[in-house]
């Protein structure tokens, strides 16, 4: 047996590749995913050993423990006082504070260097040489008021030299610095593109608002104590507002944070993968059932000579598991390729990765294996299980199988599948589940494989519906690829059925994405505060920024302004604003704004209550009042990181995303108290009547000059800009979708290719009575077109409603517009129909070799 | 493709009353040693409005000759008419023009697409070359071949006589200037197979229509004007007016020859 399962796979090498090739692509993804982050995270490891090697222990603002597991956030500055009580603990050799903060720079040229997926910073150089993560490469440290180092990689970027004269804006507005040297760092590669300019202690303090504070205190220990006694005795003397860590400790921490950041992004790309597996097991499915089909004589003469069900259906499984134990090996290898495709990806959008060799765990090893032959045999245990139900005697008889399915059957398992998806994926949309994403995901998947199920009876109807248009002027070729489509709707709805996945997902995010657009204009529309909107980000995009409150106090002065009103707040995991916990388990966003200044016209309803400048608290928006049963005038007990503050509820307020979409929103004041690193995220000017707008325009702009990165931007503007950002996304993850796309293009290759052998004798019958060669790869084009002309229908119409649902769930968060982008869904159904010619190719092709002399004289 | 036709053709009296001739064709298979000559030095001429059969033993190459005549298959040297026609001189995509308009065949099975429907099967050769068929001499066609009642049945729907009819329908289709039948009773019992030789004599005499038939069979061959006996590549002999017995007397002497 199985030297006739080798046999098989060597007699139709086209098909064993094209099979083998759909699976090493999801396999590829899988490994590669895993071994991209298994290297960052071993070269991220390594570099932060290099770096924190020398800190014996470290001190920083003791932060709440609820906020343990946020992403990493800048920490609270504290007084320089506790440098002196450190430094006066038996076994501290060497004591000094650091202080770092976001900043921009501007190049003599006028260039900015603003934050492009990893951060400008700007920090205190460190004046212990120990604890120094940058040596000096050229020149000397700034020691004096007015200079300034940069790192060696900023330095070659932007073409810096020393002597010349460098902008840096941090807290305070943009002010000339010298650059006196030029630093590196052993660890340069983790900082992931990250640029520093140091200044001198007393400098970074001034620019970054935090005179007499340190972010942070580094020691060097002497011989005597083990780091965790110094730290320990440090501790004691500090008291419980700090928090005291070995560098051991702080490694083993920056390695989990980063583990977890690398774990979101395996996630993310893993969801790809399994995508293209779920396509590729349509593929598999179908193509053993095409064989099987064919080989049904061949099965049965083997039943006939002897053998046994369980032999015939292992041949089967055991051919699958072959494909799947190449498509284990390719993919794990390939995985090496698709680990550099997204490191080069992700260099393009801007984040430089450190390069390491390459880390192959045992883990990826296994895993390849398991998912390649994984998928491919329980692919094939269908049609192993049909090719067992052969009899010995149609061989004899010559026939095939006869389709056993009941049709009505057919319709149950159908309806019932997409029944069970349509049931996952609104718990996971609007039911509490332990994870939504899995519901919808799960439920997503159901109604793909359900329709493909029922796909087999809308074949014949679509089939001459999408073929109707085109029909008058497509001749023979035409009809017979319309009859061709037609004649298997079983093999024609699962090809189309893999083609829908991919596509279908893409029309999702099309749809979405038009809808997250509409909605996110006419929130804009509806809550636009003023004349001119302020925002910081660079120009590729990303997140805003945030930016020095200083900037709104300038720009109110500017005249024919009404009001420049800030919005503060600070990215973190909760959303734009600071985090904070109520009840130590709901995390929760809070933003700061001035309440004189939404007297003055922020444009939010305010439905209960006043916000008044003389009666600082807390707002609060309704859907959350009722959450929790608040009452105007309640208090509510609010811990942030390192503070914690009792407030009155002043105001209850509707919905507003001139709000940032903030849930809650308190007095830039109490922010500052709370969130000492605090800047403003974005800033409305409302401009004073019949002023000259254009001109006012100008003034605010000369006044944000000295605030690098500040766009100053109208409502269309704003809107433009959000459409682009919103534009790259979508790409992005468009292109990851391809993948999906191109495995089930070599589906209908495979299919076309499988079904051409089928019906050689056909083909060459056509030949024989004048059909030409062109005639004959346009017929086998038209088929292929119009499978993938119904990949894309059935694509189409399952992708919209998906993104509808999705909808239906965030109405809340605003998604209250429900767009279908008209030019983006005909593209996508042009493309289809490019997809189908070229998937025609190489089998028309094929096709037009067929000789017609053996075709025709076959036996 | 008419200008290139006249062009090609080869301008006597002679070649216009020949519907296909093959005049000195060798076809060989491999090389060397192990050549194999299918058709050696053979010439044979079919005439216009008449029925012609091939007979030979197994290996003789008659199929073969049918083959190369039809243009289905190159020959190795020598010349072959079609309607006048030297096939050397065209090309592929010629030579598919030529199979659709001036050649007709009918094969042992398989003759059908299976998908199209009895009429669709017999327009198809007109409608690949963008042309509609003349209906009376379709309406001619079903008459005679007594398709009426199946004209909307597709082929796994027929019996294999009806499969037949059809098949020799479409070869008939185009007024082509030879039909060529490879075995076409191969496959069935002799009601049918003799009733489907006949409509084909039929037509042939009703109609000018030239049949060149491939068979084994010496009831089958008697329905031919003329009987082509081949050999070893060669002909060997030849009968006018054959009757079954008379086929199966010759064949027999050609047997004991060899």
């Amino acid at each position: 047996m199985i030297r006739a399962t080798l046999k098989s796979i060597l007699g139709h090498k086209m098909r064993f590749a094209l099979t083998t090739f759909s699976i090493v692509i999801g396999v590829a993804f899988v490994s590669g995913s895993f071994v991209l982050t298994d290297t960052l995270s071993e070269t991220f490891d390594n570099l932060f050993k290099d770096i924190l090697s020398d800190v014996d222990v470290s001190v920083r603002k003791a932060t709440d423990e609820a906020f343990d597991d946020m992403m990493m956030q800048m920490p609270d500055p504290f007084s320089d006082e506790a440098l002196a009580v450190v430094q006066g603990v038996e076994g501290v050799a060497q004591a000094e504070g650091a202080v770092q903060g976001m900043g921009t720079y501007v190049t003599p040229e006028g260039e900015q260097i603003v934050f492009e997926m990893a951060p400008a910073l700007v920090m205190a150089w460190h004046e212990i040489p120990e604890l120094a993560v940058f040596e000096i490469l050229e020149g000397v440290s700034p020691t004096e008021n007015g200079q300034v180092v940069i790192d060696s990689g900023t330095a070659e970027d932007y073409d810096l030299e020393i002597g010349e004269t460098l902008g840096v804006a941090a807290k305070l507005a943009l002010e000339d610095f010298e650059i006196v040297g030029i630093a590196e760092s052993p660890g340069q590669g983790a900082m992931m593109g990250a640029k520093f300019a140091f200044l001198s202690r007393q400098e970074a303090q001034r620019m970054l608002e935090v005179d007499g504070q340190f972010h942070q205190i580094s020691v060097v220990k002497t011989d005597d104590v083990t780091r965790e006694e110094l730290r320990d005795r440090i501790q004691a003397d500090l008291g419980s507002e700090y928090e005291v860590l070995t560098g051991d400790q702080a490694t083993e921490e920056m390695t989990e944070q980063l583990g977890q950041g690398l774990g979101y992004f395996k996630s993310f790309l893993l969801v790809f993968a399994l995508i293209a597996l779920f396509v590729g097991t349509f593929l598999i499915v179908n193509t053993f059932s095409i064989v099987v089909a064919q080989r049904s004589r061949e099965l049965a003469l083997l039943r006939a000579i002897g053998a046994s069900r369980r032999q015939v259906r292992l041949s089967v499984v055991a051919e699958s598991a072959l494909v799947g134990l190449l498509a284990g090996f390719l993919g794990l290898f390939g995985g090496i390729v698709v680990a550099g495709l997204l490191r080069g990806l992700i260099g393009i959008i801007g984040i430089d990765l450190p390069s390491g060799s390459n880390v192959i765990a045992l883990r990826t090893v296994i895993l390849s294996f398991v998912v390649g032959i994984g998928v491919t045999v329980v692919s094939a245990v269908m049609p192993a299980l049909k090719a067992s139900r052969v009899s010995p005697i149609a061989a004899l008889r010559g026939e095939g199988f006869t389709a056993r399915h009941s049709s009505g059957r057919r319709v149950v398992t159908g309806v019932f599948i997409i029944l069970f998806g349509l049931v996952l994926l609104f718990l996971g949309l609007f039911a509490d589940t332990f994870n939504p994403l899995v519901f919808i995901g799960f439920g997503a998947a159901g109604l793909f494989v359900g329709i493909s199920v029922l796909g087999p009876f809308v074949v014949r109807p679509a089939i001459t519906a999408i073929s109707r248009p085109a029909m008058s002027r497509a001749g023979v070729p035409g009809t017979l690829g319309v009859v061709n489509a037609q004649r298997n709707p079983r093999r024609t709805a699962s090809t189309a059925a893999a083609l829908m996945i991919g596509l279908g997902l893409s029309l999702f995010v099309l749809v979405f994405g038009d809808s997250f657009k509409a909605s996110a204009s006419k929130a804009i529309d509806e809550t636009f505060a003023g004349d001119f909107m302020l925002q910081r980000g660079s120009d590729t995009g990303g997140p805003p920024l945030p930016f020095s409150p200083h900037l709104a106090e300038e720009v109110q002065k500017v005249e024919g302004v009404y009001a420049a009103v800030g919005l503060r707040g600070q990215p973190n995991m909760a959303g734009i604003g600071g985090p904070w916990v109520y009840e130590e388990e709901h995390s929760k966003a809070v933003i700061g704004v001035s309440f004189a200044d939404v007297e003055k016209g922020i444009n939010f309803k305010v439905l209960e209550g006043e916000v008044s400048e003389d009666n600082p608290g807390l707002l609060v928006h309704d859907a959350e009042a009722e959450e929790f049963g608040w009452l105007l005038g309640d208090t509510v007990k609010m811990q942030f990181p390192t503070a914690e503050r009792e407030l009155q509820i002043k105001a209850i307020y509707e919905d507003s995303r001139a709000l940032a979409g903030a849930k809650y929103v308190m007095t830039s004041e109490i922010f500052d108290e709370v969130f000492p690193n605090g800047q403003d995220m974005f800033a409305f000017v409302i401009l004073d009547d019949g002023v000259d707008i254009e001109v006012v325009r100008q003034r605010i702009e000369q006044a944000a000059e000295s605030y690098p990165g500040i766009r100053v931007q109208d409502q269309n503007e704003i809107k433009e800009d959000q459409r682009d950002q919103i534009d790259q996304l979508l790409g992005l993850i468009l292109v990851l979708l391809v993948l999906a796309v191109f495995i089930s293009a070599l589906g209908i290759v495979n299919t076309l290719a499988l079904s051409i052998f089928e019906r050689t004798r056909e083909i060459g019958l056509l030949r024989a009575v004048g059909m030409t060669g062109f005639q004959l790869r346009r017929m086998i084009t038209w088929e292929s077109v119009l499978v993938s002309l119904l990949g894309a229908m059935l694509g189409a119409l399952s992708g919209i409603f998906l993104a509808w649902a999705v909808m239906q769930a965030l109405a809340e968060e605003g998604f209250s517009e429900f767009s279908i982008p008209v030019v983006s869904t005909v593209i996508f159904f042009v493309l289809s129909a490019v997809l189908g010619v070229l998937a025609a190719v190489f089998p028309a092709r094929r096709a037009a070799k067929v000789d017609v002399l053996s075709a025709v004289t076959v036996e | 493709m008419q200008t290139s036709q006249q062009t090609k053709s080869v301008d006597s009296v002679e070649e216009t009353r020949l519907a296909a001739q093959a005049i000195n064709v060798r076809k060989t298979y491999g090389s060397g040693d192990t050549v194999v000559r299918a058709l050696d030095d053979l010439t044979v001429s079919f005439e216009r409005g008449t029925f012609h059969a091939i007979m030979g033993p197994s290996g003789s190459g008659k199929s073969t000759l049918l083959h190369c005549l039809a243009g289905l298959d190159d020959v190795s040297s020598g010349d072959v008419f079609l309607g006048g026609v030297n096939l050397a001189t065209l090309t592929e995509q010629e030579r598919t023009v030529l199979r659709r308009t001036a050649v007709g065949f009918v094969f042992q099975s398989f003759n059908l697409i299976p998908t199209l429907t009895a009429e669709e099967n017999v327009l198809l050769p007109s409608r690949l070359g963008g042309q509609k068929m003349d209906p009376e001499w379709l309406a001619t066609l079903v008459r005679t071949l007594g398709l009426e009642d199946r004209l909307t049945h597709k082929p796994g729907e027929l019996s294999g006589g009806q499969q037949q009819r059809v098949a020799a329908a479409r070869a008939f289709a185009t007024r082509p200037d030879v039909v060529f039948a490879d075995e076409p009773t191969g496959a069935l019992d002799s009601i049918s197979g003799g009733s489907l030789l006949a409509f084909m004599r039929e037509i042939v005499e009703k109609h000018e229509q030239t049949v060149v038939m491939v068979t084994h069979d010496p009831t089958a061959a008697s329905y031919a004007d003329r009987v082509v006996f081949l050999a070893d590549g060669r002909i060997i002999d030849e009968l006018s007016d054959p009757t079954a017995d008379k086929v199966l007397d010759r064949m027999k002497t050609l047997g004991s020859h060899s």
